[in-house]
């Protein structure tokens, strides 16, 4: 917190905050009757992303308040998150984090989603994700620079969710100073009215105490009062010894509704004024090869199925709308169609792998762009004592969250001119009302998203084009529209995790130690350091990137880059131990650089935990795989019986240093469950392709681990203090194929250097 | 007209006997607890029980329901709005992520244990093997099912804070 | 990190692209079959009403 601008909201500008917030419904809409009381807090308002709103905004003074909390007249606080709920438990998290900072009465503590408005970007996570935008420009992505100077424009309205950031960058930078701020703010108006000074004044449960002369009254006396107080934008904040509600596993206010089938969800949107069964639904599919269009349909048969209303051809796709989704799909299902060629020379997954191994070919032993070096890789392995080299590669992957990509849609005309509102999960929600505007020809203003939980996402709904679809399908109609797509349509008209082919040349010194580390591949994206192995003492190494065409459209996936590159890494370390007869983890210790105290910390914990000294079975065997990513440091063991001839995974075991959990319940869930999605990866995940499109359709084909193949998973946290803080919801993802591929090692001597396993055993 | 009854409650509805109970039961009925995931009852999100029995809602024509009864998530707590062992489980052992296939999973494991009150973990394996869960919460649900049968002591909020090495 | 938010934000620009060349694309062909009735009656109006989602409380 250290280039803070001091923010000094009048009593004004909280005014006309809460005034706006009034007009949303925020205030007076009935929850908050009897005079409760929106507490204004302006986070940070030196921020870039702020400064270009106020450009875009004209300067308004409101447009820099952030404000997420308000008191109510029954002492309830209410904690608005900025954050999607997609599983992460964000929602909870943060608000006990303000609650925290706040000494709220965690029993009267609710949550409540902001709404998608320029008021609530999330302006600490766009200050570590923002760039310069001065990328090197992919050609598959350089025809779009027009449109993506447009959005970028549009970035003033950053809300986002993704990056394992929200804790540490929402929640340690924007939340707790807002509850802390909002604490001060309240004793200010106490030790007004009771004529003390602020430093008399304590707090507790929702209570402000003055003990000298007896007197208490809740926050909600003092609420309104409050709000006229000077505010200050770097209060102090608590230390950990002092946290009531932080590093504690209070339970999650989204789960008891998600119990009871109440939670909704974006398929779940309901119009207000219309019912469900009056609502129209449209059944899509688009062109199957990427950048495809449908040239001509027969919809003939389609015609006269039951429920239909209207079919459309809206040139990259086909819509049919019905008075039901599965009227619709099925009359989807009767339409043939013609598509234009592709102009794409990829057909198959092949032909992808081929251009990989080609790119890598043509950069030979040092073309490409160097993503890191140090001293010289090629003649250290030259003079190396020990010679390696491995060729890795990872498949293309679906995120296949369970709710299918979906998104309402209603454009009308009004009295107020051409207005749009959608429902629809998404991880972008301002992202989406941009998206909608630009495909309707809309002021984003026009545009109201309403933005519900998540059914999963893992980076599938950063991107909006389901949104662009939507609105067009609801633009045509002029009544509103449920868009739907089946698991089908999910599966193969997505955005895909890259696939990829990674090449090492490695070399040992007499004593077995790795001395030279030359790696070439083709995929990089993000995060830029996912492919260097930046936490091991390699005294030369060289890491290229050879360009090579991507035929499927690339889009985050949990852990991103991580998610092959760590694969590839933390198998490549393996096979370097192996040939040095060290032990697979004792080695990775002797290797570990400079500043790694964490990385020792997490190894020894992870051997501890996985008695991994202890010799197991015939047959059985244990991998370790270690990699920092999202801030936190993660090292994973798998114990894998392959007596069967086919793997069985026993046991995980997995030490994380997040420097500081704020729930550690919480946390575990998110370990726990980062490990099966790495897992399901490493087992079954191949989008292959057929003909230029994707041949997986749904999970019969495009499989994910279940409940029998799942192993036991023991999670330990270690504490480490260090700050800034990690995240929780990627860093465990992609250790587990590593891990496990080198537990298979182990086990059996086969060593695996292709995503995905279980078909290698069939 | 086909009737049947959904949550204790008789129903008749004029309806396309082909229509998958699910569609019906989110769209004609406005019931939304119970997920579409995958269409060909591969996943178990949309899982109900048809007279107890769990089935796969969206692979299961309306003509099916005929005369029996349907119960969906909104259906497993008591009357009075009391939440089912399972339910309770499920909160105790902060079973969900993104909560989508919970549904599903609490229907899964709700016929389970009315069958199979002490199910080993082959017995849950076998039962629950048919819901997908993306978020990867399966060693949760198995935990919660022992909670639920009343093998395990339910995690109190407390006992969930220790946290660190 | 920062190539992060650029390549989603390239990529949703991308599929805007795609779609709609990021200006307003009439469908290539539209049949009307039927109208929907009663959906198409509730929405001559006004703009949508901001959705509150319920408050979520700590289970008890």
């Amino acid at each position: 917190m250290s280039e803070q601008e001091t923010a000094k909201p009048t009593a004004k500008t909280e005014r006309s905050a809460a005034a706006k917030w009034s007009r949303r419904g925020f205030i007076g809409a009935g929850v908050l009757a009897g005079g409760a009381l929106l507490i204004g807090v302006g986070v940070r308002p030196g921020n870039p992303v702020g400064k270009l709103k106020a450009k875009v905004a004209g300067g308004a003074g409101e447009e820099l308040v952030n404000s997420w909390v308000k008191v109510g007249a029954d002492n309830v606080v209410t904690a608005i998150i900025p954050h999607c709920e997609m599983g992460q438990g964000a929602h909870s998290v943060l608000a006990q984090m303000l609650a925290d900072e706040l000494d709220a009465d965690w029993s009267k503590v609710e949550v409540m989603q902001a709404p998608a408005d320029g008021s609530y970007i999330v302006s600490d996570a766009a200050r570590m994700f923002v760039a310069p935008f001065t990328m090197n420009a992919a050609d598959w992505i350089e025809p779009t620079w027009d449109g993506l100077f447009t959005q970028i424009g549009r970035l003033a309205d950053v809300m986002i969710t993704g990056g394992s950031s929200s804790i540490r960058t929402t929640g340690q930078y924007q939340m707790r100073i807002a509850g802390a701020a909002a604490r001060k703010m309240l004793i200010g108006a106490a030790a007004d009215e009771w004529g003390v000074p602020t430093s008399e004044i304590t707090t507790r449960n929702s209570t402000l105490i003055h003990s000298g002369s007896g007197k208490s009254a809740p926050y909600s006396d003092f609420a309104a009062a409050a709000a006229n107080q000077p505010m200050d934008s770097s209060p102090a904040l608590k230390d950990p010894k002092d946290y009531r509600l932080m590093g504690k596993s209070k339970r999650r206010t989204d789960i008891p509704a998600k119990v009871m089938g109440k939670a909704d969800f974006g398929i779940d949107a309901n119009i207000p004024g219309v019912e469900l069964s009056d609502l129209s639904y449209a059944a899509v599919r688009r062109a199957p090869v990427p950048g495809t269009k449908v040239t001509s349909m027969d919809a003939e048969a389609a015609k006269d199925m039951p429920g239909v209303q209207q079919i459309l051809n809206m040139g990259s796709f086909i819509a049919v709308v019905a008075d039901g989704y599965w009227n619709a799909q099925q009359a989807l299902n009767t339409i043939t169609a013609e598509y234009s060629a592709s102009e794409s020379p990829i057909k198959t997954t092949a032909d992808q792998f081929a251009a990989f191994r080609d790119a890598i070919d043509a950069a030979g032993d040092d073309g490409g762009e160097q993503a890191a070096s140090k001293g010289d890789a090629a003649s250290a392995f030259a003079d190396a004592a020990t010679k390696l080299e491995a060729e890795y590669s990872a498949p293309f992957l679906a995120h296949a969250p369970m709710e299918p990509v979906n998104c309402t849609a209603w454009v009308r005309d009004t009295d107020d001119g051409a207005k749009c509102d959608i429902w629809t999960s998404t991880q972008v929600p301002l992202m989406a009302r941009s998206a909608a505007a630009g495909a309707l020809g809309m002021d984003d203003e026009d545009v109201t998203v309403h933005h519900p939980f998540l059914g999963g996402a893992f980076g599938r709904r950063l991107e909006n084009d389901y949104v662009t679809m939507a609105v067009r399908v609801a633009k045509a109609t002029g009544y509103p529209i449920k868009m739907i797509w089946s698991r089908e349509e999910d599966t193969q008209k997505a955005l895909y995790r890259p696939a990829d082919v990674s090449r090492f040349k490695g070399g040992l010194d007499a004593g077995g130690r790795l001395v030279a580390y030359n790696n070439i591949f083709t995929q990089r994206h993000d995060p830029a350091e996912a492919s260097v192995p930046g936490i091991y003492d390699i005294a030369n190494t060289s890491v290229r990137v050879a360009e090579a065409p991507l035929h499927l459209p690339f889009s985050a996936w949990r852990s991103v880059d991580h998610s092959q590159q760590g694969f590839f890494i933390e198998s490549f370390i393996d096979e370097a131990a192996n040939a040095a007869g060290a032990d697979p983890l004792e080695y990775r210790l002797s290797m570990l650089g400079a500043n790694t105290a964490r990385h020792k910390g997490v190894l020894e914990k992870v051997a501890e935990i996985s008695n991994w000294s202890t010799p197991r079975g015939e047959g059985i065997g244990l991998g370790v795989a270690i990699i920092e990513s999202f801030g936190t440091v993660g090292a994973e063991v798998i114990e894998v019986d392959m007596t069967s001839g086919r793997p069985k995974m026993l046991n995980v075991w997995a030490a994380m240093d997040a420097g500081y959990v704020m729930n550690p319940d919480g946390f575990r869930n998110q370990i726990e469950g980062g490990i099966v999605f790495g897992l399901t990866a490493a087992m079954y995940g191949e989008i292959e392709l057929e003909d230029g499109a994707v041949k997986q359709s749904n999970f019969h084909d495009y499989q994910m681990l279940r409940m029998d193949e799942t192993p036991a998973i023991e999670v330990a946290i270690i504490n480490s203090g260090t700050v800034p803080i990690g995240g929780a919801g990627e860093p465990s993802t992609s250790p587990a194929a590593p891990a496990l591929a080198n537990a298979i090692f182990a086990a059996s001597g086969k060593r695996l250097r292709e995503m995905p396993f279980a078909k290698q055993f069939a | 007209m086909i009737e049947f009854t959904i949550n204790g409650q008789a129903t008749s509805l004029d309806a396309d006997p082909n229509m998958p109970i699910l569609w019906i039961v989110r769209e004609k009925l406005g019931m939304t607890g119970t997920k579409f995931g995958c269409g060909i009852a591969a996943c178990g999100a949309c899982t109900v029980h048809l007279d107890g029995e769990p089935v796969r809602s969206c692979s299961t024509p309306l003509s099916a329901a005929e005369g029996r009864a349907i119960t969906t998530i909104e259906g497993v707590a008591g009357e009075d709005g009391a939440l089912s062992a399972v339910q309770q489980a499920w909160i105790s052992e902060q079973v969900p992520q993104c909560g989508y296939c919970q549904s599903g999973q609490i229907m899964s494991a709700t016929a389970l244990l009315r069958d199979n009150p002490e199910p080993s973990d082959e017995d849950i394996d076998a039962a629950m093997s048919g819901n997908i869960c993306r978020c990867g919460t399966y060693k949760r649900i198995r935990q919660a099912i022992k909670v639920a049968a009343g093998l395990e002591t339910a995690q109190s909020e407390d006992e969930a804070q220790e946290s660190a090495a | 990190m920062r190539k992060f938010i650029a390549a989603i934000t390239a990529v949703s620009a991308l599929s805007l692209a795609g779609c709609s060349g990021s200006e307003v694309q009439e469908p290539v062909e539209q049949i009307v079959v039927a109208e929907p009735g009663k959906a198409a009656s509730a929405t001559s109006g006004e703009t949508g009403p901001e959705q509150i989602a319920e408050p979520e409380q700590p289970a008890e």
